[in-house]
C-alpha cells in the first residue's frame, strides 16, 4: 500500500491514476499502464482490484458508470491533487539527483 | 468427483498452487472446496496448468461465496486471461494455460501480505483467545480429585493439547507476519509456506484433528452409557449447526450484527435442545440409577459391611472412577433414614498426588457463611495395623487464635498409597470402635485382595 496513506504512490499506483484521467473501465486501466509505462510496469488483476478499491474508498477515483460486474472510473479532483503533488515530488527529486550526479552539490 | 482430504493455511497459498498444478498434471481439475479441508477435482486431460490462488482483502469472512467483491475480483482475473476453477470464501481460485505474457494475478507483493495478513489476523486473535480461554479453565478446573477422574482428565488433556496447538500455530503466524514486514523494510521478497514445509505442517495438523477426533469419541463413551448417548447426540448437533452455519454463509452470506444473533441464537437451541435430551434420556430409564448396586462388591465399603440389614434405600450417590493416576470411589447411602454410610476413598501411587489430595479434604469449602479463620484439623486417634486413624476437626477460630468452635467433622484412615475420608451414623449393633476396625481391615495394605 501506499507507505503511510498514500504519502508517496507507489509506480503502480501513480500510472493507475495517471490512467484514469480518462475515463477508463478497470479491466483497461491494465493495458493502458502497460502503454503508458511503455511495457515496463504491468499490473495483475488482483492487485490492480485490491488498489481501485482502495483509490474509491479514499475518494481518489469514482466510479462513472457500471454495466453488469463492468464497472468505469475516474479520478476524482481529490486525486488530481495527489497526482500533481507525487509529480511535484518525483521532479524535485530528480533534480536533486541530477544535481548531485553533475557534482553541482555536495 | 474425487475428494481429497488437506489441510491449508493462508501461509500456505504457494503449496496450495503447487499442489493443484501436481493435480492437473495428473488430469484432476480442482473444482470444489467444501469445509475449508475436502478438495473436489473432476477428471480432465492431464493438462501444463497453471494455478494462482488469490485473497481478497476486503472481503468478510461472512460474506456470500459469490458475493459482489469476489464476483467484481474474478472479472478481473478472468479479463486478464485467468480462469476461475472455485472459492472458498475469500480464497479464490484460478488456472490458465502456461503462456507467455501470462500476468500473475498479484504483482503488489506488500498488497498480497496485507490482503493475507488481514485475514489471517482474524483467526489469530480467535484462536489465541479460545487457547488462553481453554487452558484457564483446564488449569481452574483440573484438581487433585479430577486426576483421579478418567473423563475429567481426558477432557483437561484434550483441551490443553487444543490450546497449546492453537498458540503454537498463532506464534507461527505471528513470526511470518514480524518476517514479513522485516522483509517489506529491507527489500526482500515475503516467504510463503512452500509444498515442502506444508507437507509436513499439512500431515502433522490433520494427524493433530484425526488424533482430537478420536480423543473426542473416546472421552464420549468414557463413564456412563448415558452420559455417552448425551455427549454423542450434542457433538452430532453441534457438527449439524456448524455446517448449517457455513452453508448459509456460503450462499448468502451475514452482517456481523446477523451473525451475532444467528450464533447466539443457535447456541440457545442447542441448550434448550440437550435439555429437552437430558430430559427424555433420564425419563427413558437410560439415567436412573437402577443399575447401580450399592451393595456391589466393587465397593470399598458397604452398609452391609456394618451389619446393617438390607432395607430400602432413601437416597444415594454414589460415583466410582478412575485414571492412569489411581482410583476413586465415593459412597453415600441413607437407609432408611436410620443408617447413613458415607466416604471418600482414594488410591495412588503417586505421593505427590496422595499429599495434594489429602490437603483438599483438609481445605474447607468457602462460602459466605464462613468464617474467614475457619480450618479442618486432624487429630490422630490410633493405629490399626499399618492404618492410621485420625479425627478430623472442623475449627473455627478468632483473629488472635483462640478457638470458638470445634465439632468432629470426619474420620480420616490412611496408610500407603490410600486414603479414605469416613462418616457414619445410625444404631448400629458395632460399637465405634469395630466399625471403624473394619474400614482400617479394608484399605490395609497388609490385606490381601483389597482397595478398587
Amino acid at each position: 500500500m501506499p507507505r503511510e496513506q498514500f504519502q508517496n504512490l507507489t509506480e503502480p499506483m501513480y500510472y493507475i491514476l495517471l490512467a484514469l484521467l480518462d475515463t477508463c473501465c478497470g479491466v483497461d486501466v491494465m493495458e493502458m499502464v502497460k502503454q503508458l509505462s511503455g511495457g515496463r510496469v504491468h499490473i495483475g488483476p488482483g492487485t490492480l482490484y485490491t488498489l481501485l478499491a482502495r483509490f474509491e474508498q479514499e475518494g481518489i477515483i469514482s466510479e462513472t458508470k457500471s454495466e453488469g460486474r463492468k464497472r468505469w472510473y475516474r479520478i476524482t479532483r481529490k486525486g488530481t491533487e495527489l497526482l500533481r503533488e507525487e509529480q511535484e515530488r518525483l521532479k524535485i527529486q530528480l533534480a536533486d539527483g541530477e544535481r548531485r550526479m553533475e557534482g553541482r552539490i555536495l | 468427483m474425487k475428494w481429497c482430504l488437506r489441510e491449508f493455511k493462508l501461509l500456505e497459498l504457494p503449496a496450495m498452487e503447487t499442489w493443484f498444478q501436481k493435480m492437473a498434471a495428473k488430469g484432476w481439475l480442482i473444482q470444489r472446496i467444501h469445509g475449508g479441508n475436502f478438495f473436489g477435482f473432476e477428471k480432465m486431460e492431464p493438462s501444463e496448468l497453471v494455478f494462482s490462488v488469490g485473497v481478497i482483502g476486503n472481503m468478510s469472512v461472512l460474506s456470500a461465496e459469490n458475493c459482489e467483491e469476489s464476483l467484481s475480483y474474478r472479472e478481473y482475473c478472468e479479463q486478464a486471461g485467468w480462469t476461475f476453477a472455485c472459492s472458498n470464501r475469500v480464497i479464490q481460485i484460478f488456472y490458465a494455460q502456461k503462456a507467455d505474457g501470462l500476468l500473475p494475478i498479484e504483482t503488489d507483493e506488500q498488497l498480497k501480505f496485507e490482503a493475507v495478513w488481514k485475514q489471517i489476523r482474524k483467526a489469530v486473535i480467535g484462536q489465541s483467545l479460545l487457547g488462553v480461554l481453554w487452558l484457564f479453565l483446564a488449569f481452574r478446573f483440573l484438581d487433585a480429585e479430577s486426576l483421579l477422574r478418567s473423563s475429567v482428565l481426558f477432557s483437561s488433556m484434550l483441551l490443553i493439547s487444543c490450546s497449546l496447538i492453537f498458540l503454537l500455530d498463532s506464534i507461527r503466524i505471528l513470526c511470518w507476519y514480524w518476517k514479513g514486514k522485516w522483509a517489506l523494510k529491507t527489500g526482500h521478497g515475503i516467504r510463503y509456506c512452500g509444498w515442502k514445509k506444508h507437507a509436513i505442517y499439512g500431515t502433522l495438523w490433520l494427524g493433530i484433528e484425526f488424533l482430537i477426533i478420536i480423543l473426542c469419541l473416546g472421552y464420549m463413551f468414557t463413564g456412563s452409557l448415558r452420559n455417552g448417548i448425551y455427549r454423542l447426540i450434542y457433538f452430532v448437533l453441534y457438527l449439524l449447526f456448524l455446517l448449517l452455519l457455513q452453508w448459509l454463509i456460503r450462499k448468502r452470506g451475514f452482517s456481523k450484527l446477523g451473525y451475532s444473533v444467528l450464533v447466539t441464537g443457535g447456541a440457545i437451541a442447542l441448550v434448550i435442545v440437550m435439555m429437552v435430551v437430558w430430559d427424555t434420556l433420564t425419563l427413558s430409564g437410560i439415567s436412573n440409577k437402577s443399575g447401580i448396586e450399592i451393595r456391589d462388591e466393587s465397593w470399598l465399603l458397604t452398609l452391609e459391611d456394618f451389619e446393617v440389614p438390607e432395607g430400602p434405600v432413601g437416597d444415594a450417590i454414589l460415583e466410582q472412577d478412575s485414571s492412569i493416576f489411581g482410583s476413586r470411589q465415593e459412597y453415600h447411602v441413607w437407609q432408611e433414614k436410620t443408617y447413613s454410610l458415607d466416604y471418600k476413598y482414594y488410591e495412588t501411587e503417586a505421593e505427590w498426588l496422595m499429599e495434594r489430595l489429602k490437603g483438599e479434604l483438609l481445605t474447607p469449602y468457602k462460602s459466605q457463611y464462613d468464617e474467614i479463620h475457619r480450618e479442618f484439623i486432624l487429630k490422630p486417634q490410633e493405629t490399626y495395623e499399618d492404618v492410621k486413624i485420625s479425627c478430623m476437626y472442623d475449627r473455627y477460630t478468632d483473629e488472635e487464635g483462640r478457638v470458638l468452635e470445634e465439632h468432629f467433622w470426619s474420620y480420616i484412615l490412611e496408610t500407603s498409597g490410600r486414603l479414605l475420608q469416613l462418616n457414619f451414623s445410625g444404631s448400629y449393633e458395632l460399637t465405634e470402635e469395630e466399625l471403624l476396625y473394619r474400614a482400617a481391615e479394608r484399605i490395609s495394605v497388609k490385606e490381601k485382595g483389597m482397595g478398587i
